[in-house]
């Protein structure tokens, strides 16, 4: 324990905590038996909780007591980042989303300190009014020619961008990307499938490009990122060079294999470019929808993080376990494990068993 | 006429000797890439054999883009495009090689028959050694007797997916026309072109971009 003279708590990291847990004030005040008014008057930094209540609201909120006594995080607000369903969204999962972020940014900052990790390379097409361009210009820079993406979070994390998970059990939450500084961001929702998962990527890589000095918000600004993504995953060229010109439905599943893309996505493609009527792609949908919109066939394995076992791995050969980390962050063992969820493997026992196969790769230091 | 090539292959003799011609590894290897990406721009669509003449333009354009900084020239002797050096002494033009290529051991050869500018670039290699029993003949020795023509020599190896590459300069050619004996050789290591593909896509998997590697550093 630490020395609980005087905790006190910083009424940031409280608010941050109650969100992360998608609790209101007034749940949190009967969980952990406080006066409304008084949770209140913590968050407001009127005056501290006594020990005994703080370690309450502590216990109720599942996060160490010292996780309270840090400086403030940073927390993404709204405008700093995009959320593709936003209006969808309850704000206590957009709340959960936002503060699941603040976790994540707190982590990374911690990764930084350890590890050179890969520049940005992402340039800023923010002039360029048309998304497709947008697309094809990003493709150039990053000398892609028209060849299928083979790993989207591979890719982000090459440029420079840290992918992290989004574990929020909504579907409404998708994905979220950011701008810190000069570091982007991108949280996935990793609970989805793969081929949708890759549109949420290549979405808010076209948030970070296209949008990284206005607030990406609006149905104008989604509709520019899903274009973008539609066109940087399926390049107007190969899609041309690929697809036949009356697909059916079984067709557009043997066909997403291409590009990694779920078969809507590619069906929007197609009549998008022109090379299927409204008519053909009215009753694509009609299939897909029999089909249920929720399962993907034939889905692609799924995408994991470069980066993130690697670093892991490296810490782990020094005697740093995943719970020895979340301990130094002062967070509970299973918000680093969300964090990670489906970049990483997960371990169940706190990452002491070595969750992560131990690569053949070559860390050197620096000094 | 066969002679045994002088064949730099470690990266501090291979680095030395651009050094002396005024160039460096990093420089060719960005215009091998560029080469590679304009084949990677090419599909089902296009013509056959135009992904490997773009991926030739594009290469021999990034050449003298960088080069042209360094105060090289462009040349084109009668449509043979070339990048000549300031003092007119080195010339690099881009040819397509055979299996053979990038291999330390390896006798390659141009894979196609090269033109009357090619022969005459050849002779005047060839006049350039004027002493065949010294296998390297010194910079000054070579400005003495004219310009020294040398080839980017590219083979896109489909099996090994990796494009091999050497900057090497010719002495002979074969009955066909294909240049087939060099002075030197300086080989390149060789990108992977792991997705960069020209297979035509109807099993369900397309050519795919690069498998990606990152480097990460840990901090002190």
């Amino acid at each position: 324990m630490p020395d609980l003279e005087r905790v006190i708590p910083n009424p940031t990291r409280l608010a941050l905590a109650r969100k992360r847990r998608g609790c209101k004030k007034t749940k949190l005040a009967e969980l952990s038996k406080v006066d409304l008014r008084a949770i209140s008057a913590f968050e407001a930094g009127e005056y501290p909780p006594a020990e005994e209540t703080l370690a309450r609201i502590a216990s109720v909120l599942g996060f160490p007591i010292e996780f309270f006594c840090g400086d403030d995080l940073d927390e993404p607000s709204l405008d700093s980042g995009s959320f593709r369903s936003m209006s969808k969204m309850t704000a206590a999962q957009r709340d959960m989303a936002l503060s699941q972020a603040a976790l994540g940014l707190h982590f990374m900052g911690w990764l930084e300190d350890r590890f050179e990790l890969p520049p940005p390379d992402l340039p800023d097409l923010s002039r360029e009014p048309n998304p497709e361009a947008a697309a094809e210009s990003l493709r150039r820079a990053w000398s892609l020619g028209a060849l299928s993406i083979r790993n989207m979070i591979h890719l982000l994390e090459a440029k420079g961008v840290r992918v992290l998970s989004l574990a929020v059990d909504a579907r409404e939450v998708d994905a979220f990307s950011m701008w810190k500084g000069a570091r982007p961001f991108v949280f996935l929702n990793t609970y989805k499938s793969t081929e949708p998962s890759r549109f949420d990527a290549a979405h808010e890589l076209g948030h970070l490009v296209l949008h990284k000095h206005g607030p990406p918000q609006g149905r104008e600004a989604e509709k520019q990122a899903n274009t973008f993504a539609s066109a940087f995953l399926m390049p107007r060229g190969s899609v041309l060079a690929n697809t036949v010109k009356f697909p059916s439905y079984l067709t557009l599943v043997r066909l997403k294999k291409v590009w990694t893309t779920s078969v809507s996505a590619l069906n929007y493609r197609l009549h998008d470019l022109g090379v299927i009527s409204d008519w053909q792609y009215r009753g694509i949908c009609i299939e897909i929808a029999k089909r249920g919109r929720e399962t993907e066939p034939v889905e692609a394995p799924r995408e994991t993080s470069l980066i993130l076992p690697r670093v892991l791995a490296s810490l782990y050969e020094e005697g740093i376990s995943r719970a020895e980390i979340a301990r130094a962050l002062n967070l509970p063992l299973t918000e680093l494990e969300q964090l990670l969820f489906g970049l990483a493997m997960t371990g169940i026992d706190g990452g002491r068993k070595h969750p992560t196969p131990p690569l053949p790769i070559n860390l050197k230091r620096v000094k | 006429m066969t002679l045994p090539a002088s064949v730099y292959v470690e990266s501090w003799d291979v680095n030395n000797r651009l050094g002396e011609l005024g160039l460096d590894e990093p420089l060719l290897i960005q215009a091998v890439d560029r080469g590679l990406a304009a084949w990677a721009s090419c599909t089902a669509n296009h013509p056959p054999a135009i992904p490997g003449i773009w991926a030739w333009a594009e290469t021999m354009c990034s050449l003298r883009e960088q080069l042209i900084f360094r105060g090289w020239e462009r040349l084109n002797e009668s449509n043979w495009p070339l990048v000549v050096n300031g003092n007119q002494m080195i010339a690099i033009s881009v040819a397509t090689g055979d299996e053979q290529t990038g291999r330390k051991a390896g006798f390659p050869s141009t894979s196609s028959a090269k033109g009357p500018r090619t022969v005459s670039a050849i002779v005047a290699n060839q006049r350039q050694l004027v002493f065949p029993e010294m296998m390297l003949p010194p910079i000054d020795s070579l400005n003495a007797s004219g310009r020294a023509t040398w080839l980017l020599l590219m083979h896109r190896d489909k099996d090994a997916r990796q494009v091999r590459c050497e900057l090497s300069r010719p002495i002979s050619m074969d009955l066909e026309g294909r240049v087939d004996g060099w002075a030197e050789r300086i080989i390149l290591s060789p990108r992977s072109f792991d997705g960069y593909d020209d297979t035509l896509v109807g099993d369900g998997s397309g050519p795919q971009s690069p498998e990606i590697t990152v480097e990460i550093r840990r901090r002190a």
